[in-house]
């Protein structure tokens, strides 16, 4: 089941709480005008709370309810943690390198979001202009593979690059492409033929805006393609790709990034008490 | 249809309905539940006392968004906040229930048996419940709490900085199940209910630790299922190891609460066997302190003197303590035998342990247990009822004695702790190391104690090879005191790294380019493919092949190797600490002392967290040698197999230590 | 002119007022058919035919004679004519059809009055073969409605039926007694919903809902194998009447401080239940709670879904050969395979198995106490070997998988990972294999069968494997039941046995391994070859005194001793033993009487020496049965035993003085460890 029918079904049953009027299935009725921009669309229903008559007070706020775990309807998710739900600050290294440019790509954490400005779950990450995550997934043998990424982002879907890079030049840099606009978010796709060595979803913020960055999905394609979708949106320059597969390469290998006090006293400190 | 009606219906348990947790008007103010216990807004009301009195106060800063009222607590990274609440004196459970924003935190209750001790923690989840405005619950449910026995700790702790509102506790059942019923060890099996597990004498209350059983139980199994089998990378472990963890996952489909569920995938993580693969820390553990730790080391050894009294296991080798410190260690010296606990060899019952301990560990490799040993304190206090020993003294050992743990006295309120570190090494032998073991990020170095000076003999013991840079971790001291090694005119060296914890290769190269001709090494691969099985040694010399070509193998040593004889000590080696003994196995000039082989952890990790509740970590490849082998799992063998004898130990002397001296000064033309 | 008398919680064994109500009265007591009825049959004139109504018995078609005849009566309660049944002289029940059930998906309850006897009746919906359904059936149970004329009513909860696929619906009945039953006014009434027989997999599959569980890879709807209901004016009465049978009468020191306040909790909350299955099976739950080996609930539930064990046998044990790649369980003993019969789905002597749906196999058994309503288990929280004896049955119904290491006889090795099969490819029992926990026979000749069916048999023969001189001699019995006939079949076999070994005997194997209980004479008797005479305890069963929960303290309990042990002692050795013959007591699943027999001889003599897996079930206590009409009963446990130092015993079983578990490596090699170690134990002792 992908991801916009979960969110369909569930806001569907949700109204039929209300015409059912069973308050065993949820605390909250749901508001008919979600307020724009929070992402009504994602997994989960948007509402206003108890009072039932939604839309007529100025609306201060609109409360959702969606998975925390987020899109796990993607049991199948090739990405090691595509929804970023499992994104914690004490990550040395973490599933997804990230950099202010393809230069400094490494294993700093991508600066976290939590809340309703995600598409799915309470987790996500937010890129500055020109920032850029690259998340690791594993390909599939006898298989090609199906990706896709949400981007919100104010302006239009073309300020965003997404791609999928390997290290194995056999494999090729395939471009994912911008679908249409829903709601704040825009929906990345692409479909790449079998791979040999393993897949890294690349993102690169190129508008002048902060975007947020969330569910990204790489599963197996349904039948193998011929060729991989075209690479659309702002390309990566040679000397791009070159970073990015450098930086890969490098990490590779044992990296932890370097910790701050407050994180190192705090750790040797839970360790103490573990060993105790 | 089913599957989402379930969303929903049991997103509402798990929100409580308006009856258990504050909810929304229309217009999207928040209101609290009328029920409730606790309530905490920062508006008007003077604050509740602070858990910690000195601890410094909260910021309360105004914000027109606050979720409820006009203010919001602030904190900075790596602040957290404690207040001491009264709830009535009655046994109910409540939901436990704060909003925050602009960061990842979590929400933390403590409890206490009698008043004194933070004896139950329960920690607070996102319910999935959010807000336009970037507001997020956080809660937990049933969490059994009587005001009659003092007031309880309501927490937030926040890595990154978060703003915070409206803490709320709210009655959700009754029960009659007393917190903190005495029990006597995990192998208890009348007194703690599920849900529970018998720690310190108690049945805790471990429910608390997790989230609630969610929603799409089987879409989170089958998603969390995948990541070990698409993503977990040695294929040795992969072989033996990945069938026993997902009988773990199996467990999950039907578990009826949620330790079970829960614990039912971390303990597949356990059972993966990989040194890189565990549980992370989780906030839950940091919140409880052992009211009754033991201050005493254990190893691996061969207790020679008191064989007679308690025959060598056919599986297991024996179990000595290494060194104690002055209080609380049970009556044990250094020598002594743990023969039995709860009636098992200690490694046999440590390895049981599995099943409940998140800080267990183990080797890479099948057949050493150097990290059980280790945890053996930690274990026995938490989850053991009786030791069996056997007590030594210089002159020899006496008979079997019987421990009761329990009757260790519990620390006071104010007894302050700090215990040795445990590190395979019974004794130190360089100038400036610590008699409490203590200072693993740290390097001692010089002329080894108790050697003639004109031996010239010099020693490093030092546990982390973390740097990235060189200029960072332990890079810096590592390098000086290699340095020290040619420029004090050494004439053999100890490396005495028998607790090796890894970090990066940069860190076994300061050493490998000091001491070994350059070679090619390893190459490293990151899990390429899904299915990726282990691969034929023709294919795996091919990549090593290729990988030399590209330049992505990963060499050992330099052109300027120097010749001193170095005696490398090895014990429980991970990661780069498997890698350092494996650049240095082979050359003329060094040997290898320790009891087996290294770990065997030849990989790297990725780590995940949900919440700072439940973190992991996963081995993400494998790595290739020369001729072709995939080596995760299979650690460096020692050049010499030296065991630590019970007879040394209880005469102060250090096994393996000796054996390194001995060489040493047979290279040198000495008599041993 | 019949009056209805009013609704009424009759007995301990309780008469159920159901909640819907079929049939009714007028003022002067005429029966008045439900409108909604699609049957109803008072055995007149066109209503019934005997001939042609009957139904042959659909697996022995043409076996039976049909027992049942119609008989005038003035005071049917309906017509003038009754259904006489009178079946006991043939042994067969009779069927008897309903005609013109409506062929569509419906649920159906049955109604009908009986007088005089008893009957056993069940409305049974037969299928054909080509429909693929199964037959599936509701028992009858009184509703609590009776007549001052002597009848009364019995109802079923509602049977689903598929009325296109049905071959017949009909009335099964079957009467206990010498006279015959009268039964009249049979209705067939739609009521309920029609329930799917869906395909499950595993115990708590949730498609099988709250209303029932999975058995055999098929939903039970729980409703059809359970009483009615009790009416709302009278379920309270109904809670009330079964906690007074708990509070007054049940129970010893340690069940009654510990296990029953559980039992009172999962009671109370039956007075909310709100469908016959909650209702009944919240009770039989209430009864397992009570954790007693003697105390059980049993009901046709049991035997829902089918049947089948696999041709497996298991057993605690240690599993030395496969440590390395498992680590043990922090609570429960490694579990193995001790014997095999034939097809065993792959299974072999030595394997062992890890989990069950990926738990320990004893936390996966005891996770079914909510729906197992053969639950067995000791009164000793330590003991777990009920459970794993009852492995073999419980894997075909309740799992979905097991996982267990494979190894071979030959080589003496086990694989290093798990297999996980699936338990819907194995295959059940064919033959009869008996699980005695004795992994293999040892005497050198005149052993027990290869099904291992040791039940009410003595066997008794030298050692194999020991020289002649030796004289090593052996006895393997599982029963104690001397039924308190001195020379009974029991007393007299083991007082046999005994004279041969006193004469011929350097030493001797006492073979125990599946005590199955008996009477205290029997214990009495098993305890003369060792021992001199003395009173090892005083047996209090059932209790005195209603609400008495045994010596709270070791003065109170002397003084128990004291005052009852001339009354009602257990006495134990004889003058006539023999000092000076070691004996080697094997145990590893002992309750009841089997409890008092080590009890008897633990540390009376160095010369005797208990080997065991662990404590034995703790059972101290005798037992009574309530069996009310319909389909459940359950039997109490009361009472107490008191030992000469004044503890109360129930719930704390035998130590016995050396713990032998099974290994893996023996078991693979075909030995079984603990004669190894009783044999190598009795060398050291040998009678000059």
């Amino acid at each position: 089941m992908t991801q916009a029918r979960v969110g369909w079904l569930v806001a569907i049953l949700l109204g039929g709480t209300l015409v059912a009027s069973a308050p065993a299935c949820i605390d909250e009725v749901v508001n008919p005008a979600p307020e724009a921009g929070v992402g009504g669309q994602g997994v989960g229903s948007s509402s206003t709370g108890a009072g039932g008559a939604g839309g007529e007070a100025p609306v201060k706020r609109t409360v959702l309810t969606r998975n925390p775990l987020g899109n796990v309807a993607v049991a199948d998710n090739l990405l090691w943690d595509g929804d970023f739900e499992w994104l914690s600050a004490f990550a040395d290294q973490y599933a997804w390198l990230a950099g202010n440019s393809t230069a400094t790509i490494g294993y700093q954490l991508p600066r976290q979001v939590v809340g309703a400005r995600c598409k799915s779950g309470v987790k996500c990450v937010e890129l500055k202009p020109n920032a850029v995550v690259v998340g690791y997934a594993v390909s599939s043998k006898g298989s090609g593979l199906e990706a896709s990424v949400h981007v919100r982002l104010d302006g239009d879907c073309a300020g965003v690059t997404a791609a999928l890079v390997s290290l194995d030049d056999g494999d090729d840099l395939v471009g994912l492409a911008p679908k249409e606009k829903v709601g704040a978010f825009c929906r990345y796709e692409a479909v790449a033929k079998e791979r040999s060595s393993a897949t890294w979803l690349f993102v690169q913020n190129k508008s002048k805006e902060k975007v947020v960055v969330d569910d990204a999905v790489v599963r197996r394609a349904a039948q193998q393609p011929l060729a991989g979708t075209v690479a659309a949106g702002p390309s990566l320059s040679v000397a791009e790709v070159a970073d990015v597969r450098r930086a890969l390469r490098e990490h590779a290998r044992p990296m932890p990034r370097p910790m701050d006090e407050a994180e190192r006293r705090f750790r040797a400190e839970l360790e103490r008490r573990r060993s105790e | 249809m089913r599957r989402a009606t379930c969303i929903v219906i049991a997103s509402a348990v798990l929100h409580g309905g308006a009856a258990f947790a504050g909810s929304f008007t229309s217009d999207g103010t928040f209101a609290f539940s009328p029920f409730g216990s606790f309530r905490l807004d920062f508006e008007g009301e003077a604050l509740p006392p602070l858990s910690d009195p000195e601890a410094t106060a909260p910021e309360v800063v105004v914000a027109a968004d606050a979720l409820s009222g006009e203010h919001v607590l602030k904190l900075g990274a790596y602040e957290s906040v404690s207040f001491s609440v009264t709830l009535p004196p009655a046994l109910q459970t409540y939901r436990a229930s704060v909003w925050i924003r602009g960061g990842e935190a979590v929400g933390i209750v403590r409890s206490s048996y009698d008043g004194e001790r933070r004896d139950e923690a329960a920690v607070l989840y996102p319910t999935g419940r959010m807000t336009s405005d970037g507001w997020v619950e956080l809660a937990n449910v049933r969490i059994p709490l009587d005001g009659a026995r003092g007031p309880i700790a309501f927490g937030v702790f926040a890595p990154a900085g978060a703003e915070v509102d409206a803490f709320e506790l709210v009655k959700d059942g009754e029960t009659t199940r007393e917190p903190g019923r005495a029990c006597s060890g995990v192998s208890d099996t009348a007194s703690c209910v599920p849900g529970e597990v018998c720690t310190w004498g108690a049945c805790r209350r471990v429910s608390g630790w997790v989230p609630p059983i969610p929603d799409e139980r089987e879409s989170v199994t089958n998603y969390l299922e995948n990541r070990l089998e698409f993503l977990f990378g040695p294929y040795e472990n992969r072989a033996r190891d990945l069938p026993a963890a997902k009988v773990a996952i199996e467990a999950m489909r039907d578990a009826k609460e949620p330790w079970a569920f829960w614990n039912g995938f971390l303990l597949a993580l356990r059972r993966l066997h990989d040194s890189h693969t565990g549980i992370g820390g989780s906030i839950a553990e940091y919140a409880l302190r052992n009211p009754r730790p033991i201050d005493a080391c254990f190893l691996e050894g061969d207790a020679d003197w008191s064989h007679d009294v308690a025959p060598r296991d056919p599986l297991y080798r024996d179990v000595l303590v290494s060194h104690v410190g002055p209080l609380r260690n049970l009556g044990l010296r250094s020598g002594d035998r743990l023969v039995r606990v709860d009636g098992r060899h200690p490694i046999d019952w440590a390895r049981s342990m599995t099943d409940v301990s998140w800080s267990l560990g183990s080797a890479s490799n099948h057949s050493t247990f150097a990290e059980h040993a280790a945890a053996l304190r930690s274990l026995v206090s938490r989850y053991a009822r009786t030791l069996e020993v056997v007590r030594c003294s210089e002159q020899g050992c006496g008979a079997l004695e019987t421990i009761d743990v329990l009757s260790l006295e519990p620390l006071g309120p104010d007894e302050e702790f700090s215990s040795r570190l445990c590190d395979n090494r019974p004794l130190r032998h360089v100038p400036g190391a610590p008699d409490n073991h203590q200072g693993a990020e740290d390097v001692f170095a010089g002329f080894l104690e108790g050697s003639p000076a004109d031996e010239k003999l010099f020693g490093i013991e030092w546990d982390s090879l973390y740097t990235t840079t060189g200029q960072d971790g332990v890079g810096p001291a590592l390098g000086k005191a290699v340095a020290r090694i040619g420029s004090e005119g050494a004439t053999g060296v100890v490396l005495d790294h028998r607790r090796g914890t890894g970090g990066t290769l940069a860190g076994p190269s300061i050493l490998w380019s000091y001491a070994v001709k350059r070679r090619p090494l390893t190459f490293f691969e990151s899990r390429r493919r899904a299915e990726d099985e282990q691969p034929t040694l023709a294919d795996g010399k091919a990549l090593f092949t290729a990988a030399v070509a590209d330049g992505t193998v990963d060499y050992a040593g330099s052109k300027l190797a120097n010749p001193v004889p170095i005696a490398l000590l090895i014990t429980s080696d991970i990661s780069a600490s498997d890698w350092l003994p494996l650049g240095m196995k082979g050359a003329k000039n060094v040997r290898l002392f320790g009891p087996y082989e290294t770990s065997g952890a030849f990989s790297t990790r990725l780590a995940l967290g949900y919440w700072l509740g439940m973190s992991f970590t996963l081995a993400s490849g494998d790595t290739y040698v020369e001729d072709g082998r995939t080596i995760n799992g299979f650690g460096v063998p020692p050049d010499e197999v030296v065991v630590p004898r019970q007879s040394d130990l209880a005469r102060g002397r250090d096994t393996v230590f000796e054996a390194a001296l001995a060489w040493l000064r047979a290279q040198n033309g000495g008599t041993p | 002119m019949r009056r209805l008398l009013a609704l009424a919680v009759g007995t301990a064994t309780g008469l159920f007022g159901v909640s819907a109500r079929a049939s009714d009265f007028d003022e002067r007591g005429v029966l008045l058919p439900d409108a909604k009825a699609v049957a109803f049959v008072d055995f007149e004139g066109d209503s019934f035919d005997l001939d042609t109504d009957y139904v042959e018995p659909p697996e022995s078609p043409g076996d039976c004679k049909r027992g049942s005849t119609l008989v005038p009566s003035p005071t049917a309660l309906s017509g003038g004519q009754v259904l006489h049944v009178d079946l006991t002289k043939f042994g067969c029940a009779d069927r008897f059809r309903f005609r013109g059930v409506p062929a569509k998906k419906a649920s159906y309850r049955a109604t009908v009055w009986l007088r005089h006897g008893a009957v056993d009746a069940q409305l049974t919906a037969l299928y054909s073969k080509e429909s693929g359904l199964t037959t599936r059936y509701a028992k009858l149970a009184p509703t609590g409605r009776a007549t001052s004329d002597g009848w009364v009513e019995l109802a079923s909860n509602e049977l689903p039926v598929d009325g296109e696929s049905l071959e017949s619906l009909y009335l099964k009945v079957y009467d206990f007694d010498s006279v015959g039953s009268e039964l009249d006014a049979l209705e067939l009434v739609p009521s309920g919903d029609y329930v799917e027989e869906a395909a499950c997999s595993g115990a708590f599959d949730p498609v099988c809902g709250d209303e029932g569980f999975c058995r055999y890879g098929r939903c039970v709807l729980g409703r059809l194998h359970v009483p009615p209901l009790p009416h709302p004016d009278v379920r309270g009465q109904v809670v009330d009447r079964m906690r007074g049978l708990f509070e007054l009468f049940f129970g010893a020191r340690k069940t009654r401080t510990r296990d029953l306040p559980r039992a009172l909790e999962r009671l109370e909350s039956l007075r909310s239940a709100t469908s016959a299955w909650a209702f009944w099976n919240g009770f039989a739950l209430a009864v397992r709670e009570l954790h007693d080996w003697h105390t059980r609930s049993r009901g046709d539930v049991q035997f829902a879904g089918g049947g089948g064990r696999l041709n497996a046998c298991f057993i605690a044990g240690v599993a030395d050969v496969t440590a390395l790649y498992w680590p043990r369980d922090p609570m429960y003993d490694d579990v193995l395979v001790s014997h095999v019969g034939k097809t065993a789905s792959g299974l072999a002597q030595g394997d062992r198995l890890v989990a069950i749906d990926g738990q320990h196999p004893v936390a996966w058994a005891l996770g079914l106490k909510a729906i197992d309503w053969g639950f067995w288990q000791a009164c000793d929280d330590r003991v777990f070997a009920e459970a794993i004896e009852r492995l073999r049955e419980l894997i075909p119904a309740y799992a979905r998988t097991i996982t267990y290491f494979a190894c071979d006889a030959a080589s003496g090795a086990c694989e290093e990972t798990p297999r996980t099969v699936e338990v819907a490819t194995l295959v059940s029992d064919e033959g009869y294999l008996t699980c005695d926990n004795r992994p293999a026979y040892y005497l050198t000749s005149g052993n027990p069968g290869s099904d291992h069916d040791v039940g009410y048999k003595f066997y008794e023969g030298a050692v194999a494997g020991t020289a002649e001189g030796e004289k090593i001699r052996a006895l393997i019995w599982d029963t104690l039941y001397g039924s308190g006939e001195p020379n009974g079949y029991v007393n007299s076999s083991l007082k046999k046995a005994y004279a041969a070994f006193k004469a011929n005997a350097r030493g001797v194997i006492l073979d125990h391994r599946a005590g199955n209980g008996g009477t205290l004479d029997g214990a009495e008797t098993a305890t003369t070859l060792m021992r001199g005479p003395g009173t090892a305890l005083v047996f209090r069963s059932p209790i005195d005194f209603a609400r008495d929960d045994g010596p709270a303290t070791e003065a109170e309990g002397l003084a128990i001793f004291n005052a009852w042990k001339s009354a009602t002692p257990y006495s134990v050795g004889s003058s006539s033993h023999d000092p000076a013959l070691p004996v080697a007591v094997l145990l590893h699943r002992d309750g009841s009487a089997s409890d008092f027999f080590p009890y008897g001889i633990k540390g009376a003599s160095p010369k005797v020496r208990i080997f065991g897996a662990g404590p034995t079930a703790g059972a101290f206590s005798t037992y009574y049965t309530l069996d009310p009409p319909g389909s459940l009963a359950f039997q109490l446990a009361s009472g107490d035993s008191i030992g000469a130092d004044g503890s109360p015993l129930l719930g704390h079983g035998v130590e016995p003085d050396e713990v032998v578990l099974q290994r893996q490596s023996d078991l693979v090699a075909g030995r079984d460890t603990m004669v190894q170690r009783a044999v190598d134990w009795l060398r050291t002792e040998l009678k000059p």
